[in-house]
C-alpha cells in the first residue's frame, strides 16, 4: 500500500512538473507566434470567425424572440378562458382554457364572410398587380425607345408620392366617375365606383398600374429582367419567335422567383391595408373586411355580450365584464391575431419558396 | 407484418407527392374532360371573329421592321401603366392641388370646387355652407394649415424627425441582420423565415387596433418584459441621459424590425450578388471578418444604400403621426385644408429626399464587375 502510495505521488509530482513544461512550452510558442505578424493573422482571423458567430447566434436568438414574443402572447391571449384576465398567477399558461375569446371575436369580425371578402380582393389584385407590373417592367428592361428611362421615372414618382395627397381627390372622382361625359350621356348620371362592396374600384386600379405600390412592382420586374441574358432571347427570336411570344414563353417561365414575391408582396399588402380602402368606403355590413372590422372591435365588444347568444357569458363572468379593459384588450388582441392567422398560417407554406424566389429575384440589377 | 410495414409509404411523402403531382393532375383533367374540349371549340369560335384583327395585324405589324415592331409592343406593354398614371394618378394629383387653393363643397351633381374662394368662419364646420363666401386670398388653406391648425406643424416635424432618425437606424440595423443572416450556420432558414415575418405582420389595422385596446404599451415590449433595464442601468450607475437614449433604442427595437423585413431583404441579395473571389483573395491575404466587411461588403453594398432609404420613407407614409392629422380633416370634409396639408407634406418630404441622397451620392460606390 504505501509503496503505491508513493509512486502515484511521484507521478503525480512529475505530471505535474510535465504539463507545467508543456503550458511553458505552448505560451512560449504563442507568444513568439504573437510576434510574427503571419502566425498572428492567422489567430485574429480564427479569434474573429469565433466571435462573431457567438455574437451573430446571441443577436439572432435575441432578435428571433423579440419578434416571436407579440405571436406566442397573442396565442396565449386567445385560449384564455375570461376567468384567468384577473388571475395574477397566469402568466404564460392559463389555469382554464377555452375558445370564447375566439368565438367572440369571430362574431365581431363576421370572420367567415370577412375572410372570404378579403381573399378575393386580394387574390384579385394580386394576379391583375403582376400582370399588369410584369408587362411594364419588361417593356423598360428590353424595350426600350427614346424617352423610355423617362416614363420610368415619372412612373417611379407615383411610388414617391405620399399616397394622402392623391387618394382623397381620387376617391372624390370615383365617386362621381366619368370619362368625357360619355356616362352622364348615356345614363344621366355620373357612375359612382366609391361606396360599399363596390370592389371594382381595386381591380381597376391593379389592372392600371396604380395598385399598393405598384411602381414597387415594376422596378423589380424591370430589374429582374435586366439580369436575364440577352442570348436567351436572341435565341428565342432566331427560332423566329415575335416579341410577344419571347415574352410568354421565355422571359415569363424564368420570372418565376419574381412573380412569387411580387404576388405575395401584393397579396399581403393589400390584405394589411386600411388606408385605401377606408378612403374608398368599401367596407359596410354588406361587404365586411377583416381590417376594417378589426378597427372597431374594441367600440363593439359591449354589444355583442348584450346580444341573447352570449348571455351565458355575460353571466359567467359578471357585470363588469363590459366595462372591464382587459377583457376589451384580449378581445381585440384575439381579433388581432385571427387577421393575421391565415396569412400566418399561409407563409408557413410559401416562406421557403419565397426566400428562394426574392434571392433569386434579382433586386440588384 | 413485415410486408404490411413495407408497403405503408409515411404520411408525408404522401401528401409531397400529392401536391407534386397536383398541377399535372389538373392538367390531365383538363385535357380529357369536357370542359377542356369546349374551351378549345370556344376558343376556335373566338378565333374565327377575330380574324379581322389577324388580317389587319398580317398587313400592318408583321411588316413592319423587327426592332420597330420591338418599340410598337413595348408602348402596347406600357399602355395599360401610362393610361393608369394619367386617369389615376395625374388627374387627382393636379385636382388635389386645385382643392389646396379652394374650397370643395359636396352635391349629389357631384363636386364643387370654389377656386380662391373661401367662406367665413371657417372654424364652425357644421355652419360652413351657411356662411358667405370672402376672398382670402390665394394660400389661405396653406396658412390655415401652418398657423391657425395647432397639431399640424407640431406632428410636421416631430414626423420629419422620425423619418430622419428611422432612415439612419434602419439601413444600419437591416444591414447588420443582412450580413448575419447571409453566413452559413446552423437554423439558418429557421432565422431566415422568423425574420421575414414582420413583411407579413406589419399593418397599420393590427397596429392601431392594439393601441386602441392599450394592449400595446409603447413600454411594454419582449425586453421589458424580462427585466427593466432602465431600472437595472440606474442601479449601476450610468448617467440618465444615456440611460434613456439606451431604453430609447431597445423599446423602439421591435419597430425597427418590423419595418426593416424589405431592406433586410435587398441587403441580402446585394450581399449575394458580391462576387465571391473578393471573398476569397481577402482571406488569402489574412482579413479578418471585421476587415472584410468594412473593405468588402459595406463598399459593395453602398449601391443600394438610396434604394433603402427611399424605400424606407415610402415605407413611413401611412404611419407617420401627420397622417392621423391630415386624415381628420378628411372625415371633417374640409378638403382643401387636407389637400394644403398634403401638399406641404409632399413638399417637405420631396426636399428631404432630395439632401439626402444627394448627400448619398457622394458616398455611395459602384462597381462595375464588366469592366
Amino acid at each position: 500500500m504505501t509503496t503505491k502510495n508513493n509512486d502515484e505521488k511521484l507521478t503525480f509530482k512529475e505530471l505535474v512538473a510535465a504539463y507545467k513544461n508543456e503550458a511553458k512550452e505552448s505560451y512560449n510558442t504563442f507568444r513568439d507566434n504573437l510576434r510574427r505578424p503571419l502566425t498572428r493573422a492567422v489567430y485574429a482571423q480564427r479569434i474573429s470567425g469565433v466571435a462573431g458567430s457567438l455574437l451573430r447566434a446571441f443577436i439572432i436568438f435575441g432578435l428571433s424572440f423579440i419578434i416571436l414574443y407579440p405571436i406566442f402572447q397573442e396565442v396565449i391571449v386567445a385560449i384564455k378562458d375570461p376567468i384567468d384576465l384577473n388571475n395574477p398567477l397566469v402568466v404564460w399558461i392559463p389555469e382554464h382554457f377555452s375558445l370564447v375569446n375566439i368565438q367572440i371575436s369571430a362574431e365581431l369580425l363576421d370572420y367567415w364572410n370577412a375572410l372570404k371578402n378579403n381573399i378575393k380582393i386580394s387574390a384579385f389584385t394580386a394576379v391583375l398587380q403582376v400582370a399588369s407590373t410584369s408587362l411594364a417592367g419588361y417593356a423598360f428592361a428590353r424595350l426600350r425607345f427614346k424617352g423610355s428611362d423617362l416614363v420610368f421615372w415619372i412612373v417611379m414618382l407615383t411610388l414617391l408620392v405620399p399616397p394622402q395627397t392623391t387618394t382623397l381627390a381620387r376617391a372624390l372622382y370615383f365617386s362621381h366617375f366619368d370619362v368625357f361625359g360619355i356616362f352622364k350621356a348615356l345614363t344621366g348620371e355620373a357612375l359612382s365606383l366609391k361606396g360599399e362592396g363596390k370592389d371594382v374600384i381595386l381591380y381597376m386600379m391593379a389592372i392600371f398600374g396604380q395598385g399598393i405600390r405598384a411602381a414597387l412592382f415594376v422596378f423589380l420586374f424591370k430589374q429582374f429582367f435586366r439580369g436575364i441574358p440577352v442570348e436567351l432571347e436572341e435565341s428565342a427570336q432566331i427560332d423566329g419567335a415575335g416579341v410577344v411570344r419571347t415574352f410568354w414563353s421565355v422571359m415569363l417561365p424564368n420570372a418565376r422567383g419574381c412573380i412569387t414575391t411580387v404576388s405575395l408582396f401584393a397579396f399581403v399588402w393589400q390584405w394589411n391595408d386600411s388606408f385605401y380602402v377606408s378612403q374608398y368606403g368599401l367596407s359596410g355590413e354588406a361587404f365586411p373586411l377583416l381590417t376594417m372590422r378589426l378597427l372597431n372591435v374594441a367600440e363593439w365588444v359591449r354589444n355583442v355580450l348584450m346580444s341573447p347568444q352570449f348571455k351565458h357569458l355575460y353571466y359567467l363572468v359578471g357585470e363588469e365584464v363590459g366595462s372591464n379593459p382587459m377583457f376589451t384588450k384580449s378581445i381585440t388582441n384575439t381579433s388581432a391575431f385571427l387577421v393575421m392567422l391565415p396569412l400566418l398560417i399561409g407563409y408557413l407554406f410559401v416562406q421557403r419558396l419565397f426566400i428562394e424566389g426574392v434571392e433569386r429575384s434579382g433586386i440588384v440589377g | 407484418m413485415a410486408k404490411n410495414k413495407e408497403n405503408k409509404i409515411p404520411l408525408k411523402t404522401r401528401i409531397a407527392e400529392f401536391f407534386s403531382n397536383l398541377w399535372s393532375k389538373i392538367l390531365n383533367w383538363y385535357r380529357t374532360s369536357k370542359f377542356g374540349a369546349f374551351t378549345q371549340k370556344v376558343g376556335w369560335f373566338i378565333g374565327y371573329a377575330m380574324w379581322p384583327m389577324a388580317w389587319i395585324k398580317a398587313r400592318t405589324f408583321d411588316k413592319l421592321r423587327f426592332d420597330i415592331q420591338k418599340k410598337v409592343v413595348s408602348i402596347i406593354f406600357l399602355l395599360p401603366v401610362l393610361i393608369g398614371f394619367l386617369v389615376f394618378f395625374a388627374y387627382p394629383l393636379v385636382t388635389s392641388f386645385i382643392y389646396s387653393f379652394s374650397t370643395v363643397k359636396i352635391s349629389p351633381q357631384g363636386v364643387e370646387i370654389l377656386f380662391n374662394q373661401f367662406f367665413t368662419q371657417r372654424d364652425f364646420l357644421d355652419k360652413i355652407f351657411d356662411n358667405p363666401l370672402t376672398d382670402a386670398g390665394l394660400f389661405y388653406n396653406y396658412s390655415y394649415a401652418l398657423t391657425i391648425d395647432a397639431e399640424y406643424p407640431v406632428e410636421l416635424l416631430s414626423t420629419i424627425g422620425t423619418m430622419v432618425a428611422d432612415c439612419a437606424v434602419i439601413t444600419i440595423f437591416s444591414l447588420l441582420i443582412a450580413v448575419m443572416l447571409n453566413g452559413n450556420f446552423k437554423g439558418r432558414a429557421a432565422a431566415r423565415a422568423i425574420f421575414f415575418l414582420p413583411v407579413i405582420f406589419n399593418s397599420e389595422a393590427v397596429s392601431a387596433a392594439l393601441v386602441d385596446s392599450g394592449l400595446a404599451n409603447p413600454n411594454e415590449n419582449a425586453l421589458t418584459a424580462l427585466f427593466d433595464m432602465g431600472q437595472f442601468m440606474q442601479g449601476i450607475g450610468i448617467p440618465k441621459f444615456l440611460i434613456t437614449f439606451l431604453t430609447g433604442i431597445t423599446d423602439g427595437i421591435y419597430d425597427t424590425i418590423s419595418y426593416s423585413g424589405i431592406q433586410i431583404l435587398i441587403f441580402l441579395t446585394a450581399i449575394q450578388s458580391v462576387p465571391k473571389h473578393l471573398y476569397e483573395a481577402a482571406k488569402i491575404e489574412g482579413a479578418t471578418q471585421y476587415e472584410m466587411f468594412w473593405k468588402i461588403t459595406l463598399p459593395m453594398v453602398s449601391a443600394m444604400i438610396p434604394t433603402v432609404v427611399v424605400y424606407t420613407v415610402v415605407d413611413s407614409y401611412l404611419r407617420s403621426s401627420v397622417n392621423d392629422v391630415i386624415e381628420s380633416y378628411a372625415t371633417d370634409s374640409n378638403y382643401g385644408v387636407h389637400a394644403a396639408m398634403s401638399w406641404i407634406y409632399l413638399g417637405v418630404v420631396a426636399l428631404l429626399l432630395v439632401i439626402v441622397l444627394g448627400i448619398l451620392s457622394k458616398v455611395v460606390f459602384y462597381y462595375d464587375d464588366k469592366k
